[in-house]
């Protein structure tokens, strides 16, 4: 404890921290509170007005917005779905599935997408698409979204599996269920907490992609983030911004569930281990 | 099938189990009866919860077989085999309450639901959680979580109940009020127990048949008389209560009792005597409370100087200093009077009853 709190006392802490958290957010309350503007300018405060997210609805671009985030979300969703669910048979398979030739390899394959850099998976999916004669369009970008979610939702999965003790699948096993039963009554309660961590974070690695979407989606096909980078191009006008303010809101809703969730689930594991004090 | 087959609840056939190059459990053999209350115990790592996970098929056997009630085991997963175990972390679901603990394997086994309403309140009540019912495991004492732990063991109405160190992370208040409760609980439900424990004492006070391993081998099956009064090698008869091991000579026979002659010429009368050629040496064993101490030493007997006493309440133990150099250790059970109390340096004698010490078979 007193070693934390002694970082407060180095020099320049206060300035560097303030720098930071400056340069972090003060673009995006930049962008928010130009949101509201009623002026049609990006720099000019003409009064409080929520025009710019009426246009975003009914504007001249909705209807490119409103297929635009459409795509988005269905995508997003089946996405993090399936990538759940793979992540969830692989979890189980690195972590229960005993020790297997190749293990330490396989955890690497799984998880090494993280660290590649964006663009070279980006470049490399397109190759491959077209290599394999794959229609651009909203398939190829569900089947990349899904591929590259994957060790995003491992992670916390894996983490809280990690974390189950296996003597809850022995009682159950002795308690006459079979591995189905195992899975379906004891497992997968226990790892919820993960795989809801995992479901939003992949959900949202999903919604916000944009450098891999941008390479495979074709044309014709937009999602949120293309479509605003694209709108963008033409110039910043403040509906994009309350298109952004929204898309933010969003995004931090998952996460801060993501968050609770995650943390509401080892808080349980936590008091469990405790009072067993063992 | 044969009956007196059938009253034979586990048996246990020449079983070994190794873990790669390392022997958990060498060549055992067990046979437990319908409706016994039977214990397993040794000292930590020898092997006891390796025997139990073979019994409820967590492990496979590297040899010998299983049987029970004479069907033999091998290739049956645990959710085949009809017995159930009290884990010695509980491993009550975290994410149930306890009647639901309580009904998972009547539910698995797929009993309708008046069935199970009905078994998990008997089981509850005979483990006194009524009023815990809706509770999660963590926000239970931990006698609390064990009695859940059971309730849930014998719901489904196993043949065998396994019950790995049931009692180990209790207090010893607990331990004790629990022995009795566990006790009572075999005979009112006659489900055959195979109960694990390090703990000497409690192994004596609850079972019907204790059999002592150490090393992954049995040393030892018996009732706690047997195994107390005539442990049948020097580790038996130091893991079950206190021992003096004495190196002895045979020196003859009267009375169908062995004549041994001890280190300094002494001679005692001991029981349990293999037949051995005059002469042979062998190692006998005097439990302390089973030599008496006098005041004034007899002619021709056993005398000493008192070197340590230690009053232990109900009785005090007295480490006794023999002329001829082996010092004893005494235990005395404290009268009302004063007379049985001898202090640090007082000379004394020791009376030995026939019969009292045993010989070793090895
Ligand atoms: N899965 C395993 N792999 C390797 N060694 C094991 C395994 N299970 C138990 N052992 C070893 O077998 C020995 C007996 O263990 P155990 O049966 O748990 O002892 P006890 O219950 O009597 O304390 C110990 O030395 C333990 O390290
Ligand atoms: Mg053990």
């Amino acid at each position: 404890m007193a070693r934390n709190s002694a970082v407060r006392h180095y020099p320049g802490f206060l300035s560097a921290t303030l720098a930071c958290l400056f340069i972090l957010y003060a673009p995006l309350v930049v962008v928010m509170g130009y949101s509201f503007n009623a002026s049609q300018s990006i720099t000019v405060w003409g009064g409080f007005s929520l025009r710019w997210y009426h246009e975003v609805f009914v504007g001249t671009e909705s209807a490119k917005f409103k297929s635009a985030a459409w795509n988005s979300v269905t995508i997003a969703t089946a996405a993090a779905i399936l990538s759940t669910s793979i992540a969830t048979a692989a979890a189980l398979g690195m972590v229960r599935g005993g020790w297997f030739r190749g293990k330490a390899l396989s955890f690497a394959l799984l998880t090494m997408p993280i660290m590649v850099p964006e663009i070279v998976t980006a470049v490399a999916t397109l190759i491959f698409f077209s290599a394999i004669g794959l229609v651009l369009g909203y398939g190829s970008i569900l089947i990349a979204h899904v591929v590259f979610c994957i060790p995003f939702a491992f992670l916390p999965i894996a983490a809280r599996l990690q974390g189950i003790e296996p003597h809850y699948e022995e009682a159950a096993q002795d308690l006459y269920a079979d591995r189905g039963q195992i899975f379906r009554h004891v497992l997968l309660p226990l790892m919820m907490p993960g795989v809801l961590a995992g479901f939003l974070l992949a959900f949202i690695i999903s919604l916000d992609d944009f450098i891999i979407t941008n390479f495979i989606k074709g044309s014709g096909v937009e999602t949120l983030p293309t479509a605003i980078f694209g709108a963008v191009k033409q110039g910043i006008k403040p509906n994009i911004m309350a298109l952004s303010t929204l898309l933010l809101l969003v995004s931090s809703l998952f996460v801060s569930v993501s968050y609770m969730v995650g943390s509401l689930g080892n808080r349980g594991g936590r008091s469990r281990s405790g009072k067993r004090g063992s | 099938m044969a009956t007196d087959k059938q009253s034979i609840a586990v048996e246990i056939r020449n079983v070994g189990k190794r873990f790669g190059d390392f022997v958990a459990l060498s060549s055992a053999s067990l046979s437990i009866p319908d409706n016994e209350f039977f214990t397993l115990l040794g000292p930590s790592g020898c092997g006891k919860t390796t025997l139990l996970r073979l019994i409820a098929g967590f492990e496979d056997v590297s040899e010998g077989q299983i049987l029970l009630y004479g069907q033999e085991l091998e290739g049956l997963p645990p959710h085949k085999r009809p017995v159930n175990t009290v884990f010695q972390h509980y491993a009550l679901f975290p994410h149930m309450t306890v009647s639901e603990n309580v009904a998972f394997g009547l539910r698995m086994k797929g009993f309708d639901k008046s069935r199970i309403n009905e078994t998990v309140q008997r089981m509850l009540g005979l483990v006194h959680l009524e009023k815990l019912a809706d509770r999660r495991p963590h926000q239970l004492s931990g006698g609390q979580q064990q009695r859940a732990a059971l309730a849930r063991a014998i719901a489904p109405g196993p043949k065998v109940l396994l019950l790995d160190e049931p009692l180990s992370a209790l207090d010893l208040k607990l331990r004790q009020a629990m022995r009795l409760e566990l006790k009572q609980l075999q005979k009112d439900t006659g489900i055959t127990f195979v109960f694990v424990t390090h703990d000497q004492e409690e192994a004596l006070a609850m079972s019907d048949r204790i059999a002592v391993m150490s090393d992954g081998t049995i040393q030892q099956t018996g009732d706690a008389r047997e195994i107390y009064d005539n442990p049948l090698n020097r580790f038996v008869a130091n893991f079950i209560g206190e021992a003096n091991f004495i190196d002895a000579e045979l020196a003859g026979k009267a009375d169908g009792l062995c004549q041994y002659r001890l280190p300094n010429g002494h001679i005692v009368s001991c029981g349990g005597a293999a037949p051995a050629p005059s002469g042979s040496k062998r190692v006998i064993l005097l439990r302390p409370e089973k030599i008496g101490l006098i005041a004034d030493p007899q002619a021709g007997g056993l005398e000493g100087v008192v070197s340590q006493a230690v009053y232990l309440g109900t009785d005090t133990q007295y480490r006794v200093k023999i002329d001829g150099g082996m010092s004893l250790l005494v235990r005395c059970q404290n009268f009302g009077s004063d007379m049985s109390r001898f202090r640090t340096g007082d000379r004394v004698g020791l009376r030995i009853e026939d019969g009292a010490a045993r010989v070793l078979a090895d």
